[in-house]
């Protein structure tokens, strides 16, 4: 018996060992950068060699700059790059569903033996750099013969999101909302759908079988059971596609650069680029403050939809 | 700070950090701080005027000695991407029997970032402006030149050879030579539109909407509201004139939809943009980037008689492990020849004497139609300058631009 209790101590043992790597890896790459940041985003700032002073001691930190920032968000210049960047992601994260959800849904229910070639294609643009994806856009998006450009006009796209109030009528589609909220669905639907398919994956078939059993149509068993069962692997997909959008800049830079699409994430670029580090990293902290709301509002829920099976299954 | 605004600006500090008590406490020293553009520092820059001259102050670093040979190994420059003609560097490198080494930059922060960071040592610098100088030479970052080793110096343009921001040319040597004003496409816009002094408004009209695009820079961004209302003070510290260009800029974006960015010599041979403000230098090298099968008659570019010139420069930095090297890349840079071969690809105009417009005309490097784009010693002499504010002043005018970034 307690040889048992020695070997499964060492056994523990041997388990917390494993994550050193990546517990080192998580202070050396993480925790270490972010104090950085919190350090330059609280220190002072020399106005003539334009450098940062980092202020390493919490005790020494300074708001200054921490309050502009936090004034210009609550009413001053920078409160439509947050609405817009929350509008922008919500959008994208709406149409990502609408359109994720039923692909990964056929690819885990309906897809049989071209489950494997489906999900290569669904692979397939990772192969290719974000960058060169957007880029390539650019071009298809040239107003002077880039043939998107030119099917989106021939079937008066500009008029219809003109009437959803996500463009300004323009047949130009660089510098419009639209585009940017598309080129972000584009960029980042793959991360949305891989997760959400291995959840619908999962799914337990006999708990949808019961459902038929018990004479629910096929809308009201996917309604009822498919769906509620599906919402950890949603808000798994949401936090994962989230969390880089809210963060993306240079999906606006490539497909808009004008200023009335301007995210957080470009105002973050614009401040670190030239005079003003310090601003720039408070806005840093602040989008991971409101990301870390996001995520712990995720964890809840999954902790909730993890109980709630688990009682169900009692 | 009023009690009101304090308890404020806390619980929306606690609520966005969720550091109540922290940040409770050390707001309390807020008055201190200095806000964001303060709180370090301190002391000032020498500031050069077009009508007051300066001589920039001696700094710890000492010029070299005359009559040294030069060093062996890497000369490392410092420099914007794709500013320097590969083929150029190649033929000093035979020429010396070294290896080049080419670190880019972006911006003039960036340059300053790099400058101050001991783990780099470059040897020399291309593209310095007025902007950043006075703060190397501040900052000890930069050396004083030695001229012994500058043969062809008496090639610069002779309006530059004793410059206002650096007389004696103690420090600096001129480079390329440029001038603001506005891209266009010649298939789509008329050049006669382009026929007075004020055709800065035509960047304004919503008829170009999602065509036009302005300079991503606060100083040029902000000229250019200011030029847009007459005001040519360009280095003005009165608030309500950069205000007013803010805003003056901020009704041409949402007029037009305007893209703020760098690159002109790209969206308008590609036909992204028709109308664009830009550097004459960057008109000169768009020939370079139309697409297949469009010839240089579509580049357009205009600059009214009186408008922002620039000159870009070398430096040699303080820490430069090849300091003699560096001298002679310099020299060999503003000879004619290289120069002319140098422009062959880069597209901006040297600061120099030969070669001549004329030159570059001849030699087919400049279209008929973008002759506008070259930047004659007159206009070096009479031309707007954007030149180093003091610290106060420079963080009002990113604080202006950034109302105009933020949409």
């Amino acid at each position: 018996m307690h040889g048992g209790l020695r070997q499964a101590a060492e056994r523990q043992g041997l388990w917390a060992a494993l994550t050193l790597p990546g517990t080192i890896w998580l202070i050396l790459l993480f925790l270490v950068p972010f104090y950085a940041i919190a350090a330059v985003a609280f220190g002072g700032f020399d106005p003539i060699l334009l450098r940062s002073l980092p202020r390493w001691n919490p005790l020494d930190w300074q708001f200054g700059a921490a309050n502009e920032v936090v004034d210009q968000i609550f009413g001053g210049s920078l409160q439509d790059v947050f609405l817009r960047t929350f509008v922008y992601v919500g959008l994208a994260m709406l149409l990502c569903f609408a359109i994720g959800y039923p692909v990964a849904y056929f690819l885990a229910r309906h897809a049989g033996r071209w489950r494997g070639v489906l999900l290569v294609c669904l692979v397939l643009p990772f192969w290719v750099s974000y960058l060169m994806r957007m880029l390539a856009w650019v071009n298809l998006l040239n107003p002077d013969g880039g043939w998107a450009s030119r099917a989106l006009n021939t079937l008066h796209a500009p008029e219809l999101f003109e009437l959803l109030g996500l463009g300004d009528g323009s047949e130009v589609w660089f510098g419009q909302p639209v585009t940017v909220v598309l080129g972000l669905v584009y960029g980042y639907i793959p991360f949305f759908i891989l997760p959400l398919y291995a959840s619908l994956d999962r799914l337990d078939g006999r708990l949808l079988d019961a459902a038929r059993d018990l004479g629910a149509s096929g809308r009201s068993t996917f309604l009822r059971v498919t769906l509620p069962l599906s919402v950890p692997g949603i808000l798994a997909a949401a936090v994962i596609t989230a969390l880089p959008m809210f963060g993306d800049y240079y999906t606006n830079t490539i497909l808009s650069g004008s200023p009335r699409t301007e995210m957080i994430g470009n105002q973050i670029e614009a401040y670190t680029r030239t005079t003003e580090p310090q601003r720039g990293a408070v806005l840093v902290l602040i989008l991971s403050g409101l990301l870390l709301v996001l995520m712990a509002y995720y964890l809840v829920l999954t902790m909730r939809a993890t109980r709630e099976a688990r009682e169900a299954r009692a | 700070m009023s009690r009101r605004q304090f308890v404020e600006r806390s619980a929306r500090m606690a609520l966005l950090f969720g550091i109540g008590g922290q940040v409770a406490a050390a707001c309390g020293g807020d008055d201190d701080d200095g806000g964001g553009g303060g709180g370090g520092g301190g002391g000032t820059i020498p500031l050069a005027r077009l009508d007051a001259p300066i001589t920039l102050p001696d700094n710890d670093a000492d010029a070299i000695a005359s009559g040294l040979e030069p060093e062996t190994g890497t000369l490392r420059i410092f420099t914007y991407p794709d500013y320097l003609n590969p083929e150029t560097l190649d033929a000093f490198a035979t020429e010396y029997g070294i290896e080049i080494e080419e670190s880019p930059y972006e911006t003039e922060a960036q340059l300053l970032s790099g400058l101050q960071n001991p783990s780099f040592a470059y040897d020399v610098v291309v593209g310095a402006t007025t902007l950043g100088l006075p703060r190397f030479v501040v900052g000890n970052l930069i050396q004083p030149l030695n001229h012994d080793y500058l043969a062809n110096f008496d090639n610069v343009l002779p309006s530059l050879q004793d410059p206002y921001y650096d007389q004696g040319s103690k420090y600096s040597i001129p480079y390329t030579v440029y001038t603001t004003g506005v891209a266009y496409r010649r298939d789509v816009i008329d050049d006669s539109e382009f026929a007075g002094d004020d055709a800065w408004a035509l960047l304004w009209d919503p008829a170009r909407r999602g065509y036009v695009g302005i300079i991503d820079d606060a100083r040029d961004g902000l000229t250019l509201g200011m030029y847009y209302r007459g005001v040519t003070d360009t280095n003005t510290e009165d608030q309500e004139i950069i205000d007013a260009a803010a805003a003056d800029v901020r009704d041409l974006v949402s007029a037009t939809s305007a893209r703020i960015d760098i690159l002109a010599y790209q969206t308008i041979p590609e036909g992204r943009a028709h109308i664009n403000q830009a550097w004459s230098g960057d008109m000169l090298a768009a020939q370079f980037y139309l697409p297949e099968g469009t010839g240089t008659e579509v580049l357009g570019y205009w600059a009214p008689e009186r408008t922002t010139v620039a000159n870009d420069f070398f430096v040699v930095p303080s820490r430069s492990e090849r300091p003699v090297l560096a001298h002679l890349f310099i020299d060999f840079l503003i000879d004619p020849a290289n120069a002319q071969h140098n422009f062959e690809f880069v597209g901006y105009q040297p600061a120099l004497t030969a070669p001549t417009a004329d030159d570059l005309i001849a030699a087919e490097l400049v279209p008929e139609h973008l002759v506008s784009a070259l930047v004659s010693d007159a206009q070096v002499e009479n031309g707007y300058r954007l030149d180093a504010l003091a610290p106060d002043v420079q963080q009002r005018w990113e604080d202006a631009w950034q109302t105009v970034k933020a949409g």
